[in-house]
């Protein structure tokens, strides 16, 4: 077990669609005045229905990114020490995202995401369960792999990069460009729980999204597989 | 219920959660065997989830929450199980 965070403040935040919306279309405009977005196959993302999107993490701005370039509602996991971060907390609150106690057990956030699911909702989830400390794609977790076995939600392996140039850019008066790639969903052949069920499906999971990260993201160890490269679908810059 | 009891529970459902590290879950015997098996959040709910539904029995989300050893799961069971 790591440190244990401190205890939540309150059960899960309620999703309130129309401040969702709102939050959504002010985040979305931050973003396209402040940064160069760029989404390779939205398409991808299936417009109803529950989804599971298996994000990497490099930057707090992944979860903000993902909700407001996406043409869908799409509902965040987050760390809940960010329930008080003093500009992400208010934006993760309002987008009724799921807070989630790293390293503890906690039970009620997994079936929060579960139910989400069951209402035919998409969820957002960082994959290596933490920001990369060095830029790098980590392990991927067996936690989506779980979602997606107890929910039999397809799973979308989805890349963000640039986001974690966007506060140095803004220092020196610049736009960064950030990138979301989705890659082709993915349904478990299984929805056994067992560990070596989860750990098969994270790999490949992991996989999809080192295929649709550029090679300098990934650790020296992992070669790009280049399998889920962008063949069907051309970049969208958002509007 | 004993706690050698309740290990064996513990083992056989952790044998079923993660069958490829069955001869690594033979050898527990003592609590402080499962304290070192270094079980990750996913795998203990799993487990957890099966323990319920084997002993009929029902843990809090907050138990769960605050649960940091094996000894702590295994007095809960105690404690439901006699209630």
């Amino acid at each position: 077990m790591t440190a244990k965070e401190p205890p939540a403040t309150s059960a899960q935040p309620r999703f309130r669609p129309f401040l969702y919306d709102l939050v959504r279309g002010v985040i979305r405009f931050l973003f396209l005045t402040l940064s160069h977005p760029r989404v390779i196959c939205p398409e991808r993302c299936p417009p109803q229905g529950p989804a599971i999107l298996a994000i990497n993490h490099l930057s707090y701005f992944d979860g903000p990114m993902v909700l407001a370039m996406l043409p869908r509602r799409v509902r965040p996991m987050a760390a809940e020490r960010l329930r008080r971060h003093f500009f992400f907390g208010p934006v993760m609150n309002a987008t009724g995202a799921v807070f989630i106690r790293r390293g503890q057990l906690d039970r009620a956030a997994m079936r929060a995401l579960l139910a989400v699911l069951e209402g035919g909702g998409c969820v957002a989830v960082a994959i290596e369960g933490t920001r990369s400390p060095d830029g790098k794609l980590q392990e991927g977790k067996n936690g989506v792999a779980y979602l997606a076995a107890k929910s039999g939600a397809p799973l979308i392996p989805a890349a963000v990069w640039g986001t974690e140039g966007i506060w140095p850019a803004w220092r020196r008066f610049r736009r960064a460009d950030v990138h979301l790639s989705l890659g082709s969903p993915i349904t478990l052949a299984s929805r056994s729980l067992d560990v070596s069920t989860l750990d098969g499906a994270t790999r490949g999971i992991m996989s999809s999204i080192a295929s649709l990260l550029p090679p300098h993201y990934l650790p020296e160890d992992r070669d790009s597989p280049g399998d889920d490269k962008v063949t069907d679908c051309s970049p969208h810059e958002p509007s | 219920m004993t706690t050698e009891a309740i290990i064996e529970h513990i083992r056989r459902g952790l044998e079923a959660v993660a069958p490829a590290r069955a001869a690594e879950f033979s050898k527990v015997k003592k609590l402080e065997d499962l304290d070192s098996l270094g079980l990750d959040s996913i795998t203990t709910l799993e487990l957890v989830d099966r323990l319920e539904k084997r002993l009929g029995i029902a843990f809090s989300d907050d138990f769960l929450m605050e649960m940091t050893s094996a000894r702590d799961l295994v007095a809960a069971i105690q404690d439901q199980v006699a209630s």
